[in-house]
């Protein structure tokens, strides 16, 4: 038996496109590596000058192939950046600047450098990271430039010798673009976050990726290692043992063949092995009927969470009684008898409406918003419940749900404008739903650890895992070092579901999960086993939680349940969870 | 000189598309003010920047103007108001973008 060469290494980084992927490793260099020593006399300003010219008329020809490369690879929406790309090299501003230190005396390296350093760190500290990663844009096209000007030629193309999994520090968008699409098996970056290019790219062209990975793993990894990917847990291991191998390729071999063949069950209930129904939802939220008909195609019993923000976003006034009734009435006619929840306008803090003309708010998550933003717009608030009940008329399927909950008085005061309402349609004989179930989103902690007196007024709960997370854990998921703190595995969030539901099922409430949790199948069988009775998720999920309830007893699943909550971490939650994998 | 050169025109717009004037949307906000002749500048009244170069995308981008955020453009010069126009059926018409992913 040979002995092993290299001890096999294990790291986690998050999730930015799944799947699975084992191939050898192929790293990439980061555009940030320091010049060469390389220098050549300074020429006159108008030698430098030209020469400037000439580096900026060579690289956006490179440009132009990058993108047209791009929009093969992943379509008009994903290539756009390299037209930002090609815009930087047009700005006004940048060029005069540039243009100004060369006239001075400067070599058009030098200018180049300086001006790119200066923008890019006036880019990084924009406080809006969408904004702040346009930083990565602009050193993606300086290093070109910089490229161009001290070797003559536009960056060499790498080409991996087979198809390989990309490892680097960072890939900008033009990197991506270096290796040839069909030798990329996945992505693997220490920098990055899950709405970054590389995932997007990386969904485009149905290959996992793993960003924000450990910066060791680019000691770990040398050319060529055989590494494994795992695009839904985040997890990357180096050198991989006999044995992890075959675990994965047989995992590998089954994700392949569940996606077959859960499309192909997606219709039947969700039912456990021992004959427990858990209700299997959809969120949906702007698409219309054809949503609703894609919802029913994918094997939903009916809307968890119809967000109805998207009436009222992108455009100038709100939207008519009318409008909204025809909206919400399609989405009832094409789920039949199915239930259907409407949640309730949560809108305000970071999503914002111009004819609302709300003040900004210093911390918009802890603002007026949601069923608070209603309660202070009642006419805004009214309009919306008239049109749902309308559109209920003659349907037993409606329920209505307010976001943002914190206590009683909250519930108490909307199902008074919902009950002035009817009085309102009764006057004007108009038909409206007649068994309207009432529900509120829990997201807030306090209404958690309330539930047992918030229950009392209600038909029913719908856990917001993603909001509850980030109150919870004082954690903006958004943010580039905190996000991962947000992580809805934390034992304190389930333990609080668990505490939801128990308060629900006291009072006899049914207790949904329509956050992201709710259609993430690692978690699946903990919520089967912490007895939540309805999962919403978005319709793709929904064969493949489907097949992981499928998987498991009742009793199997409390265990389990028990296990996790009485861990410390997220991590050892998932970790858990990781192992407990039944592959349906 | 032309009075008319002189004036400068002005015009308040809101950003209504989720993900803000960032990438694609300004790379067409840039390519659009950059078709006419006028000289035009955009702040971000919401973060109460200072006003930049419409035709600069480095400018434009670092209004760091989000959903939700009042934009002021001026514009001066010979076809200052087919360019306002312009960039006003650009805002309003939300850059012709397809609902973004949450």
């Amino acid at each position: 038996m040979r002995a092993r060469a290299h001890l096999e290494q294990r790291f986690r980084g998050l999730p930015a496109s799944g799947g699975i992927a084992i191939a050898p490793a192929f790293v990439l260099e980061s555009p940030q590596e320091t010049l060469a020593s390389h220098r050549h006399p300074v020429g006159s300003p108008e030698e430098e000058m030209a020469r400037f010219r000439q580096a900026l008329v060579a690289v956006k020809e490179g440009i132009q192939k990058q993108y047209q490369e791009a929009q093969r690879r992943v379509g008009a929406e994903g290539a756009a950046i390299f037209q930002v790309h090609a815009m930087f090299l047009e700005d006004p501003t940048l060029l005069h600047q540039v243009e100004t230190l060369i006239r001075e005396g400067k070599s058009a390296l030098a200018a180049w450098q300086q001006v790119i350093e200066n923008q890019v760190a006036m880019l990084e500290s924009l406080e809006d990271p969408v904004f702040r990663a346009r930083a990565v844009d602009l050193r993606d096209v300086g290093a070109q430039v910089r490229a161009y000007l001290q070797s003559g030629s536009v960056a060499s193309r790498p080409i991996p010798p087979k198809p390989s999994i990309l490892v680097a520090w960072e890939l900008t968008p033009s990197q991506t673009l270096l290796v040839p699409q069909e030798k990329v098996r996945g992505f693997c970056t220490v920098q990055g976050s899950p709405t970054s290019h590389v995932a997007i790219l990386a969904r485009g062209l149905g290959v996992p990726a793993v960003v924000g990975i450990d910066a060791a793993v680019l000691e770990a990894v040398r050319e060529g290692a055989l590494l494994i990917l795992d695009g839904d847990t985040g997890e990357v291991i180096v050198d991989p043992e006999e044995a992890t191998l075959t675990t994965y390729r047989r995992r590998a071999a089954l994700q392949r063949q569940t996606q077959i063949s859960s499309q192909a069950h997606a219709q039947a209930p969700a039912v456990t092995r021992d004959g427990h129904h858990i209700t299997i939802g959809a969120n949906v939220g702007g698409g219309g009927r054809k949503e609703a008909e894609n919802a029913l195609h994918l094997g939903a019993e009916g809307i968890g969470l119809l967000r109805t923000e998207f009436l009222y976003m992108q455009r100038s006034s709100p939207p008519t009684e009318e409008e909204q009734r025809e909206v919400y009435a399609a989405y009832l006619e094409v789920m039949d008898d199915r239930p259907v929840i409407f949640r309730t306008l949560d809108i305000g803090g970071d999503k914002t409406v111009p004819y609302l003309d709300l003040p900004a708010e210093t911390n918009p998550f802890l603002g007026q918003r949601g069923i608070r933003l209603s309660l202070a717009y009642p006419d805004l608030f009214r309009t919306q419940l008239r049109a749902i009940l309308r559109a209920g008329a003659f349907t037993s399927s409606v329920h209505i749900m307010f976001p943002m909950v914190t206590s009683v008085e909250d519930i108490r005061e909307a199902k008074a404008h919902l009950e002035a309402v009817r009085q309102e349609l009764d006057a004007q004989g108009i038909p409206y739903a007649q068994q309207v179930k009432v529900g509120i989103m829990i997201e807030v902690p306090a209404a958690a650890i309330m539930a047992d007196v918030l229950a009392r007024e209600v038909d029913f709960f719908s856990i917001g895992t993603n909001d509850l997370s980030q109150y919870t854990l004082a954690a903006d998921r958004t943010h580039p070092v905190v996000g991962p703190i947000a992580d809805a595995l934390h034992p304190a969030v389930l333990r609080l579901i668990r505490q939801v539901v128990e308060a629900g099922h006291a009072h006899g409430l049914w207790v949904g999960v329509c956050g992201e949790l709710g259609g993430d199948p690692l978690a699946t069988p903990v919520l089967l086993g912490l007895g939540v009775d309805e999962l919403s998720m978005a319709p793709p999920s929904i064969p493949t939680v489907k097949a992981v309830v499928r998987a498991w007893t009742m009793e199997e699943a409390r265990l389990l349940a028990q296990e996790v909550l009485s861990l410390s971490s997220a991590d050892e939650v998932r970790e858990r969870l990781i192992q407990a994998r039944r592959s349906p | 000189m032309n009075k008319d050169e002189e004036k400068i025109l002005s015009l308040v717009l809101h950003i209504t598309n989720p993900v803000g004037l960032h990438a694609r949307p300004a790379a067409l906000f840039v390519q659009t003010a950059g078709s006419f002749q006028a000289q035009i500048q955009v702040r971000n009244l919401s973060r109460e920047t200072p006003f930049v170069d419409a035709k600069s995308i480095l400018g434009v981008l670092s209004l760091g103007a989000a959903q939700g955020h009042a934009i002021e453009i001026r514009a001066s010069g010979k076809d200052a108001a087919e360019a306002l126009q312009a960039l006003k059926q650009l805002v309003e018409g939300n850059f012709h973008e397809s609902e973004s992913p949450s």
